[in-house]
Order: C-alpha cells, then structure tokens, then sequence
C-alpha cells in the first residue's frame, strides 16, 4: 500500500502558497545598483568602511569569479540565473547603527515578532530564563541589533557582526577569514567572497564554555535581493559553542538567490554544534518562484580531539545546493552530519556532507533522512574519504529515503574513498515507502491511517532531531509538520 | 567525415586515422560503423571531469593507440592453441578468439550440438545495434566502430545446454596491438545455459571487448568471467537485456589488471526479471581495476541483488561505481547492492560511489558498501590453533572473495571459479 490516499491528497492539498511565513514588509532600503562589476564591489567594501586588504580581497575573489562556471554536477534544474540582474547590497535604513532596541525600526521589530523570535530580552528573560538565547539578527545583509551582548563579554565571547568584527578585532578576521573555504573553492564561494553583505562572527576564549546557544535568524526581505552571509566561528582550545541558525523569508514571486558560507574552526579540544533550520519559500504550486539555495558551509577540525557537529533541517527553497563539511586534520578529531531534508511540491534538494579525514584516529558519523513527496527530488551525495595519513579513520554512514507518492524522486550518490588500510568505513542507504507490516502493527492498536503515518515519520527522523538543541527540536517539528502536514497529523 | 573531434590526444588521432583506413575494408554496414564513430568522436576518450569515468582517466592512460590487430596468421595460431591448453576451462564448449578474430581451427564443433547456432556476424545486426545503444558509452560506440565482425550465439526456445559454453579471448604472437570483439548471446524463451568467458590477453596495447547478452522470457544463464593478467589498457563492456521473468547470475574473477575497466549495463525489461550480480578483484602492485555498473529496473516486480568484493595489495587500486536506476513504472522493485573492500596494504586505496536513483514509490532499494582491513582477532584465532599467517589469511581472503560466486548456480562454474582463486592465492601475491 502506498502511503495512504488521504495523506497523498492532503500533501497535495497542501498548498505552499500556504507558506506561513509569506508576508512581506515594506521597509526603506538602501541598495546598491543592479549588476555586478568592480564598483560594485568597492562600493559594499566602502558602505561598510572595510579596510584595504578586505578591499582587495574581495576583488581578488569576484576577479578569480569572472573566470569560473557555475557548475551543473548536482541533481537541480533551474532556470539560468542572469547574475547582472540582482541586486548586491541592500541594508535597512538607518542613519546609524541602533543604539537600543528602542532604536530599531518598529516595523522590524513586528517581523520578528510575527516570526516569534524572542528578541527582546525582557522577553527571553522572562519567557525561558533557563536556557538564554543570543540572537544575532539578520535582516537582510546587515546585522541590526545584538542582544546579550554584555554577558557574552563578560565570558569573553565575542559575538558580532562580521562587518563590525573587520574593526574591533582585525586580527582574528584577517587570521581566519577564507581558511578553511578558500576565495577560490567553488563558484558560488568565490562569488559570495567578493560580495559578502554581513554575517555573524564568533570568538569563543580558550576553556570557555559559551554560556548560552547563539543563534542568528536570516530572513530574505527586499526583492531581489540576493543574500551573501558568511558566518565565521572559531573555538578556541578547549572551548565549546552551540549556534543556531534559523532561516525563514517571505513569500516572492521571482527565483531569489542566496549564496552564503560558513566557516567553522574548531582548535584542540574545541567542540562546535552548529544547528539550522531552513525553512525559505520554495516557490508555489507549479513551483514557480522559491529561492535558490547554493551553500558552501565547513569545518575544519584544526586542533587535536576537536570535534564539529552538524545537525540541519531542510523543508524549504526551491532548490537546495548545500553540503556541510568536516575536514578531519587534528589527530583524533569528529565530525557528524545529521540531517533531514524534506520535500515537496515541486522542490530540488541535493545535500549532504564531505567528511575528509586527514589525521589518524579521526572518526566521522553521517546520518541522514530525505523526505519526498509530491513532485520533488531529493538527493543525497556526500563523499567519505581517508588520507595516506588517516590511521585508523572510521566512519559511519546511514541514509535513508522515504517516498511519498510516486512523482518524487529521491537518490543516494555517496562517495567512498579509503587510501588507507587501518580505515574502516561502513555506508548503508535504504530507499522505501512506509512498510506495510509497520502501518499494520500501528493501526490495529487502534491508531488511524493518518495517526500511524505520523508516528512513522516522526520514528523515522527521531535520530535527528534528537541532535537538536531544546529551542530548535521545537521549531523543526513545527515545521516538518506544516512541510508534510496530512501525514503527521 | 562526422563530429570532429576536439583537442584530440595523440591516441585519438591514431584512431581516427585506423578508422579511415579500415572503413573501406571492413565487414558490415559502412553506415553503421561510421555512426558509432561519430558518437565516440563526439564523447572523445573520457577523462576524470567524466562523471561516470571520474576514477579511470583513459584519457590519460591510454596516450596512443596501438596499430589495430591483423587476423591471425600461423605462429600466432600456434602460440594461441599453446595457450588455450592453460587456460581452457575442462568439459566447455569452446569458441576462440585470436586478438578478436574467431578462430575456428581452435574452436569446437558446434554443429553437432543441437540447439545452438553459432553464426560470425560480418555486420552489426539491428538488435545488435539497439541493444548496444541501451548504453550509452564512447567505448562501447569506438567497439562498434572498429570491431572485425564478431559472433552470434543463439541459443533456441526450450533448449537446456548440458555443457557450458567458454568464450576464450587470446592473444596473438605480436602483443602491443588495439583489440576489439564483440559477442552476442541469445536465449530464446525457456532456453538454460551456462557461459564461461575467459580473457587472457595479456600483452600490452589496447583492449576494447564487448559482450551482449539477450535473455527471452524465463530463459536462464549461468555466467562467469574469468579475466586473467591483462597486462593492458583493457575495456571490457557487458550489455544485458532481460525479458519477463529471466534470470541472469553473472559473476567475475578479475585477476591481475593492469588497467582495467569493466563495465555493466543492465536493463531488467521484462517484469518480475531476476538478476544477480557479483565479481571479486583481486589486485596487487600497481593494477587498477574499475568495476562500473548501471542496472536499469524498466519493468515492475523486478530483483536485483549486487555483490562485489575487492581485494587490495600493494598500490593496488579497486574502483566501484554501481548505480541502480528505478523509473517511476517499476513498482515493486527489490534491488540491494553491496561493496565491500579488503585494504591489505596501506597504499592500497578503493574509491566506492553506490548510487540509488528512484523513482518510484513502493521499492525496496538500498546499497551497502564498507571497507577495512582483514580482522586481527580471526588472524589470531588461527594462529592460536597452529595455522601459519600466510595460510591464516589464505583462508580469510579465500572466504572472502569466494562468496562472490555463491551467486551462480552451476557448480562447475563455481569450482571452477574457486580453484582458479585458490590457485591465485597459493602464489603468495596477497600473503
């Protein structure tokens, strides 16, 4: 038995046009001129008053961009993107940076509110005082207010925006900054390095515990506006952070591109969770529209016994290019890569991980679950590969497929590469509907067709989402519901 | 002429130039060899940015082209029939080839044997070509270009083979030549056999082969590749098409490879088609062996099982691409596909891609792949019973590449497979 008729015409029902978070809000922007060129680029570095060498550094990257293609290897279909037709720059309008949340444009304020993003910290501390959020929001390209900004000082954590990191703490951008995603690594990383907009920078201390989970809300707002983050996170020895990113944008009618990176730096004994949920508008029911997602997230492992830890939710964007990555260098470093991919409608995902172990001793774990329903596509391709160098390498790779009628697709494309004889790699991957035996069992112990799909589906990304910090493990079943609503009730 | 090719490499020059040259003389449909020619003009010798030829870089490896091969004169037939008293399995019907010509003198009488037709093929016959087509590859395009003719095999209605039949591939007394052939294998409906296909060509220059195999409704075959010491460039192609309720259990022994690439393409066109594919590489010095396969579910209710195994010494490398592609009419498609990889040495590298690609909703799919070295604590084991290391991981590495052949049911293909590993074994090459 197929998933059950009811839950296929309910997915189907499921309209995205019904995507909850589609309103947008009507804020005076400044924007630099459609196109891409040199001045262009001179103009995002001298908007934010960078000094030279990030100048130049950024045009070293959209010189070495002029010379690459965009690559076709993933499993995606999109209509050329005319990279002269966007807009680079655009910030929200204020004379100066807000001193107060007072300060900020009150019609930003309603956005998050609407988006239920605890900003105020009046709020955050009474609401769930334990467990403290910082939120650095993003709205658009510029970073516009950081809470806790005070308590994170006094750990001597540093948690900023990467345009106002390049001043107060040159030295540590400078050191970091394209270490570990080269300017040169990939078309939509090189693109991203010359035109970068904002993003979050993070310095946790040596043997510092950051004392609560960062988190950054992107939102994609102007039209046409393509959003270039680069996030930097760099962990000392011995210390630890947890950071969330959580992704939601209104609803647009023209294919928005966002090219981001994130690079995270752990050094001995350090250890980074970097938690998101991606819930961007994946265009409408012909799917028409969506944004385009090309992401290039790593880690690097530099430090002896560090560990990097990715844990992502994917329900939304019209086409998903994302691979979070571990680079295995310190001796006996971990990487994990958990993941659910959810797709609908008419949704293209191709995501996964690289778990590169270069140092002996390394181990890596990669769990990850795609669903798909409707017209989507769902592919996973990661790459598992040891070095010369990497004794005793292990790796353990789990991805699983569910499909929800019978216009999706979903693939597996893993690559596994052991130059080393001490290396131990394991990979399985299975692809299914949901097993009859299992409805079965669920359903005569009284449950309803729909009430067994739900208890399946949830069993089956449980792995995940356990990997979820508490604030996000809330969210993403939220939105794994709303993705597939009619099957888990 | 057709497609220009781009920026040709020296081996690609040499081949348009024999091209030209054999276009007048050879057998067949002018027409047709020209069109194969003009695909493989197109795609070019594949280089590593080919995604499917990422891990075999013929582009490089193969840097000229050898002079084509010459029909067989005495002293390579004499050299040949030497050779085939080593290598020739016993009790098989055999049909021989010298550098891809068929050799008749060398080969048994087939005429006697009722219910096998056994025709040379001077021209590429249409079902020759469609099957062919099924896959796309330049190789297989530059094998249909260059090949001298080749054999039909055909195999009628009902008839069960008691003897199997072996397919000898030889060398002829000039080695460092380019060798194409290509054999069809039909199996009309009901019809039950058993194929040997044994490849000792070891002798430098290039090697372009192609085997097709045509299996009619609920016909079955047995069928074991025994590719020996190819001290060459070796491309050897394997095209399958099976109708309702067939069943094909192919496995292979590769055994020395100096590059090797042997590729599958599978269609399961028939429901309820059943298919079951195996090989075990063992590999040592400096050899390369890429196993590359595409099972393609067209009709429902189909099963698929893939186990391949790699052994690995030295600077050995073993090269798996499987790919099992379910579009949306085969429901109830059960396929699973294993690799497993045995590292004996730490310059020894296996690069594994298992791919699924599904398309429909009630299948049961899923691949497996792992590699590691072999387990101290069963060394130990034997050890502590008084069996000596070497022998210990005999034993270890015999069980297993041996179950790559637990597939076939034929046992005298797999004794015979299992003595030629255990021969392979005792030379100490994986000691």
């Amino acid at each position: 038995m197929a998933a059950v008729q009811e839950t296929v015409d309910k997915v189907k029902t499921l309209d995205v046009e019904a995507y909850k978070y589609g309103f947008s809000t009507d804020i005076a922007s400044d924007k630099a001129p459609k196109g891409l060129n040199e001045d262009i680029v001179r103009f995002i570095s001298a908007k934010k008053n960078e000094p030279d060498w990030l100048t130049q550094w950024r045009l070293d990257a959209f010189r070495r961009w002029l010379t690459m293609v965009e690559p076709t290897w993933a499993r995606v279909h999109h209509s050329p993107i005319d990279y002269q037709d966007l807009y680079y720059y655009s910030a929200p309008k204020t004379a100066e940076g807000p001193r107060s949340l007072e300060d900020v444009d009150p019609e930003l304020l309603r956005v998050y509110e609407k988006l239920g993003i605890p900003l105020r910290e009046q709020e955050v501390l009474a609401g769930v005082q334990e467990r403290r959020v910082a939120v650095d929001a993003v709205f658009d390209s510029v970073s516009v207010v950081t809470t806790f900004k005070e308590e994170l000082g006094r750990a001597g954590v540093i948690f900023c925006p990467i345009s106002e990191a390049v001043h107060t703490h040159p030295e540590l951008v400078k050191k970091y900054l394209g270490s570990v995603v080269p300017v040169t690594d990939n078309f939509f990383a090189t693109l991203n390095s010359a035109v970068f907009s904002d993003g979050s920078f993070v310095y946790v201390p040596p043997g510092v515990r950051c004392p609560m989970e960062l988190s950054t809300y992107f939102r994609i707002n102007e039209k046409n506006t393509g959003q270039f983050e680069r996030t930097l996170i760099i962990a000392d020895k011995g210390s630890y952070v947890s950071y969330l990113e959580g992704c939601t944008a209104p609803q647009r009618d023209e294919n928005q591109l966002h090219a981001a990176v994130v690079e995270l730096i752990a050094l001995e004994d350090a250890e980074i969770k970097y938690s998101t949920v991606q819930n961007w508008y994946p265009g409408d029911a012909e799917g028409k529209g969506g944004i385009f997602n090309f992401v290039t997230k790593r880690g690097d492992c530099r430090g002896d016994r560090s560990k990097i830890s990715w844990t992502q939710v994917e329900t939304g964007s019209a086409i998903t290019w994302k691979y979070p990555s571990c680079i295995l260098r310190g001796e006996s470093s971990r990487g994990e890569f958990y993941s659910i991919a959810i797709s609908n409608g008419y949704q293209q995902v191709d995501s996964g991980t690289k778990m590169l172990h270069l140092g002996a001793n390394t181990s890596s774990r990669v769990i990850s679950k795609g669903i798909a329903a409707g017209h989507s596509q769902n592919t996973y391709r990661g790459q598992i590969s040891a070095h010369r160098k990497a004794a005793n390498a292990r790796n353990f790779t789990q991805c699983d497929s569910l499909l929800i009628g019978n216009k999706c697709g979903a693939h597996t494309v893993p690559y596994i590469e052991a130059k080393n004889a001490t290396a131990t790699f394991e990979h399985e991957a299975t692809t299914s509907k949901i097993s009859d035996d299992q409805l079965f069992y669920v359903m005569q112990r009284g449950l309803s067709a729909e009430e067994a799909t739900a208890l399946i589906v949830n069993g089956f990304v449980r792995d995940v989402l356990q990997q979820l910090p508490m604030e996000f493990a809330v969210e993403a079943q939220k939105l794994i519901a709303i993705s597939l609503e009619g099957s888990v009730g | 002429m057709g497609a220009p090719l781009k920026n040709p490499t020296q081996a690609e020059q040499d081949f348009l130039r024999e091209f030209a040259l054999l276009l007048d003389k050879a057998p067949g449909d002018a027409a047709e060899r020209q069109a194969a020619f003009d695909r493989f003009a197109r795609a070019g010798l594949p280089s590593r940015r080919v995604e499917s030829w990422h891990y075999s870089d013929l582009r490089v490896k193969l840097r000229q082209a050898s002079p084509l091969a010459e029909p067989p004169d005495h002293v390579s037939l004499d050299y040949a029939r030497a050779e085939l008293e080593k290598v020739a399995a016993p009790g098989a019907l055999k049909l021989v080839s010298i550098d891809g010509f068929f050799a008749p003198d060398l080969s048994d009488d087939f005429s006697r044997v009722a219910g096998v037709e056994i025709r040379p093929l001077a021209a590429l016959s249409n079902d020759r070509a469609t099957l062919a087509l099924q896959a796309d590859d330049p190789l297989l395009d530059l094998n249909g270009a260059f090949s001298p003719g080749g054999l039909t095999i055909e195999i009628a209605a009902g008839i069960s083979l008691e003897k199997p039949i072996e397919i000898v591939a030889l060398c002829g007394a000039n080695g460092g030549r380019s060798r194409f052939s290509r054999v069809h294998v039909v199996l009309g409906e009901g019809a039950r056999a058993s194929l040997i296909e044994t490849r000792a060509e070891g002798f430098g220059g290039f090697g372009d082969s192609a085997l097709l195999l045509s299996l009619g409704k609920a016909a079955e075959l047995d069928y074991a590749c025994r590719s020996r010491d190819s001290a060459t460039v070796d491309v050897q192609t394997c095209v399958v098409s099976l109708e309702a309720g067939a069943r094909l259990c192919a496995t292979a022994l590769v055994a020395g490879a100096a590059f090797l690439r042997r590729q599958l393409f599978v269609t399961c066109a028939g429901e309820k088609a059943e298919l079951h594919l195996s090989a075990a590489s063992m590999l040592t010095g400096q050899e390369h062996a890429d196993i590359t396969l595409v099972v393609t579910h067209q009709a429902p209710a189909c099963l698929s099982r893939e186990t391949f195994k790699f052994v690995l010494a030295e600077q050995a490398e073993g090269v798996f691409q499987g790919k099992i592609v379910v579009p949306p009419q085969a429901q109830k498609t059960d396929g699973k596909m294993v690799c497993r990889g045995l590292l004996l040495s730490d310059d020894a590298s296996l690069q594994a891609k298992p791919e699924l690609e599904i398309f429909a909703d009630d299948v049961a799919c899923g691949h497996g792949a792992a590699c590691g070295k072999l387990d101290a604590n069963q060394l130990f084991y034997m050890e502590s019973r008084g069996i000596p290391r070497p022998e210990a991981q005999a034993i270890l590495i015999q069980a297993f590449a041996a179950e790559a052949f637990d597939i076939l049911r034929d046992e005298s293909l797999r004794d015979l497979l299992n003595a030629d590993l255990a021969a392979l074994l005792q030379t100490g090459a994986f000691a």
